[in-house]
């Protein structure tokens, strides 16, 4: 198809410059925010991570995720918590479903601990919980009382890291 | 050769055109690729304990150390202090749980730190219902000293770096 204008050896150029400005823009940025943490994790899409002002970087991938619905170990689903944890569920104030989830857990840990060279007593002892900010103290206890039966006494709690320090 | 000089001829006059197509090909994967790696939100770890049974020996002669326990309800923060022998010197302080209060309950264990600077460990129990953000804040003003420099790879900033959880085996 000609052109309509009579100029027809004119060649239409297209401007590329405010594009190239864009992405270097872009590429600026999202170098700057890159993550340079040991592990890249997302969050559940399903829970809200409360905000600290901590610097230490999340060092594993968390093992039990508490939801606004749900508890998981290991991304498999243990029990729903959408209307509170079931009495049946519970065997003096722990979480029995999820107590004998991670006595299988901490058995694993133990087991690769052992055929490992590394002397990883506290490592096996150690669970990465990532929750919710919105749940109550009484159903992390009950988590926290469900593992440690299962023998994990340190626990590593996933938090949103906040830029701004605590005024002084 | 008059083809030739007619060409160079041309080109001076038009300008030295930059092929920026492979510019823009690099920049449009640089691109895709960091968009698709991009973790927008920034994860840290606070690290607790709860109590436990132990076989190890307790200590003959325990020495004369200072014991921090911090309660935490809904609207206030209890900070209580006891030597381990005598004399006692049994201190108690409230706070509310508003931002400034928080703020002063982490000023009262900035002094107590200064004042006891081998203090490592604090007892922290919860009532059921505080929520698991409030806790988060107050094991902040507990864990992280706010009068150091924040470095943001190592974990040298820490206040009172063990924190208990005593209301879990409660």
């Amino acid at each position: 198809m000609a052109l309509s204008s009579g100029d027809s050896d004119e060649a239409i150029s297209l401007p590329i410059m405010p594009m190239l400005d864009i992405f270097s823009i872009l590429v600026t940025f999202l170098l700057m925010s890159y993550s340079s943490d040991p592990i890249s994790h997302d969050p559940n899409p399903a829970l809200t991570l409360p905000d600290s002002i901590t610097t230490v970087s999340l060092d594993e991938v968390p093992a039990v995720v508490v939801s606004k619905h749900e508890i998981l170990v290991n991304d498999n689903k243990i029990l729903s918590i959408a209307d509170g944890v079931d009495k049946a569920d519970t065997t003096q104030g722990a979480i029995y479903p999820l107590f004998q989830e991670l006595v299988k857990l901490n058995t694993t840990n133990s087991n690769y601990a052992d055929s490992s060279d590394k002397n990883d007593s506290n490592k096996v002892s150690t669970l990465t919980l990532e929750m919710d900010r919105e749940h109550k103290f009484e159903l992390m206890r009950m988590v926290m009382l469900s593992a440690q039966q299962a023998k994990f006494v340190t626990f590593k709690l996933v938090v949103s890291k906040e830029k701004k320090a605590r005024p002084s | 050769m008059r083809r030739k000089k007619k060409k160079s001829a041309m080109s001076a006059a038009t300008g030295v055109e930059l092929n920026i197509m492979p510019f823009i090909d690099i920049f449009s994967l640089l691109n895709t690729f960091l968009l698709f790696t991009a973790t927008f939100v920034s994860i840290g770890l606070l690290k607790v304990q709860v109590p436990f049974l132990s076989n190890a020996e307790p200590d003959k002669a325990p020495k004369r150390s200072l014991e921090i326990n911090v309660s935490v309800d809904s609207s206030k923060v209890d900070l209580r202090t006891r030597y381990s022998s005598p004399p006692y010197d049994p201190r108690e302080s409230s706070y509310s749980t508003t931002v400034s209060g928080i703020d002063d309950f982490h000023q009262a264990l900035l002094a107590l730190k200064q004042d006891n600077p081998k203090q490592e460990l604090v007892t922290l129990y919860s009532e059921d219902g505080v929520s698991y953000k409030l806790l988060v804040e107050i094991l902040d003003a507990v864990k992280i000293d706010s009068s150091q420099e924040t470095d943001e790879e190592q974990d040298n900033n820490t206040l009172f770096p063990k924190v208990v959880i005593g209301s879990v085996l409660l």
